[in-house]
């Protein structure tokens, strides 16, 4: 899911670094620095987690746990991702530099869009909770998967062969990471009710 | 108070597994090129160990990006292209498509072209004369090289691993201990 150096034109990387800016700033202001150890370990996990790797298809798939960042971290978890993507083009050579805005915009995008969407069903324990958590999990990868396919039309690729793709390669992904979206859900709302906005 | 232990639990796991040894890896797309016998030898991977397959390989002048050659990878990932005959610097890029593309610059310096031998240096008999047997030296000295000439430009191809994992979470923590500090520097005025 993350795009390579020299792929994108320059609309692209200006457009797309402007947008994460905008979003990162906007996410920094909504961390309290009081619970900062949250968000940080949810850093932490995703940047680990792209090692995690679904082997399937011609390319290669791995964990992303963005629909998780999402639910838990709301406007918080572009700023997070934005560093986690970083890091991983720095030690795992992960994506290209000039391609991280873009990166961030495709990954953290839908993982905010969808977060925001499922929140408010957290409210309270039972189906509904598990419901939405698997949903923003498989929402947030499936969303991304066309995020990807749309700007690389940019790139001479044609949209709905880059989406069929990029969607068939994650479908196992989009399956796990409902599932794990869910398991951690209904775990926090065991333990920790107040991270999900429960009382 | 927001109990962490559940966070903890996911991020310990995650690093953990890294110690498995298959599972780094999967996504850094990779390529290396090298001579061999006169052609240009193109081998793309996944995280070091997958072959990129059905990938379109180009072959630029990086002068002024004229196309000088082009090819597909195989199953193996490696795909064969005739050296140009062009002196300048030049670059090989793999796109395999929804944005995984690497690239390996190719220096002047490499020169290519099989040495010709001559037909007249076949047919004669031999003599000690060097200048007889320069170009089946050439020759044979190319062949020997070519599994050296691949073995260098693999090494290119590094893996991530727990070292740059746990080097990652460390910075990690540590910005979010400089935001914690910013911002509560920043309350405190």
């Amino acid at each position: 899911m993350h795009i390579s150096e020299g792929i994108l034109n320059a609309p692209l990387i200006v457009g797309g670094a402007a947008l994460a800016a905008v979003g990162t700033v906007a996410g920094l202001r909504a961390i309290d620095p009081e619970r900062i150890m949250t968000p940080a370990l949810l850093a932490a996990t995703f940047f680990v987690a792209s090692l995690l790797h679904v082997p399937l298809g011609p390319g290669s798939v791995h964990l992303l746990l963005n629909g998780l960042m999402g639910l838990l971290l709301g406007w918080g978890c572009v700023p997070v991702i934005a560093v986690a993507l970083l890091l991983q083009a720095i030690f795992f050579q992960f994506g290209g530099f000039t391609a991280l805005g873009a990166n961030i915009v495709i990954i953290a995008g839908p993982a905010l869009l969808c977060g925001l969407l499922a929140r408010p069903h957290l409210a309270r324990p039972g189906r509904r909770m598990e419901i939405a958590a698997f949903a923003a999990g498989a929402g947030a990868i499936a969303l991304s998967g066309l995020l990807l396919a749309l700007v690389l039309i940019s790139t001479d690729e044609q949209f709905l062969l880059t989406a069929r793709l990029v969607l068939l390669a994650h479908l196992p992904v989009m399956l796990i990471e409902g599932l794990i979206t869910m398991v951690v859900v209904r775990f926090l709302a065991r333990v920790e009710p107040e991270m999900l906005g429960q009382r | 108070m927001i109990n962490i232990n559940s966070l903890l639990l996911l991020v310990a796991a995650a690093v953990l597994s890294l110690a498995l040894p298959p599972t780094a890896g999967a996504h850094q797309m990779s390529v290396f090129a090298y001579r061999e016998q006169g052609r240009l030898q193109v081998e793309s991977y996944f995280g070091g160990q997958r072959p990129a397959q059905g990938c379109a390989v180009t072959l630029l002048a990086r002068a002024d990006s004229r196309q000088l050659g082009q090819g597909e990878t195989d199953s193996a990932g490696k795909a064969t292209l005739a050296w140009p005959d062009y002196p300048g610097d030049m670059l090989v890029t793999v796109n395999c498509g929804q944005g995984h593309q690497a690239q390996w610059p190719l220096e002047a310096g490499e020169k290519g072209g099989e040495t010709e031998i001559p037909p007249a240096a076949l047919s004669a008999p031999l003599s000690a004369n060097g200048e007889d047997l320069r170009p089946i030296v050439a020759q044979e000295v190319e062949r020997q090289l070519a599994p050296l000439r691949r073995q260098l430009a693999a090494q290119s191809i590094r893996q991530p691993g727990l070292a740059d994992a746990l080097a990652g979470v460390g910075y990690i923590v540590g910005l979010a201990g400089l935001f914690a500090w910013w911002r509560g520097r920043r309350k405190g005025d």
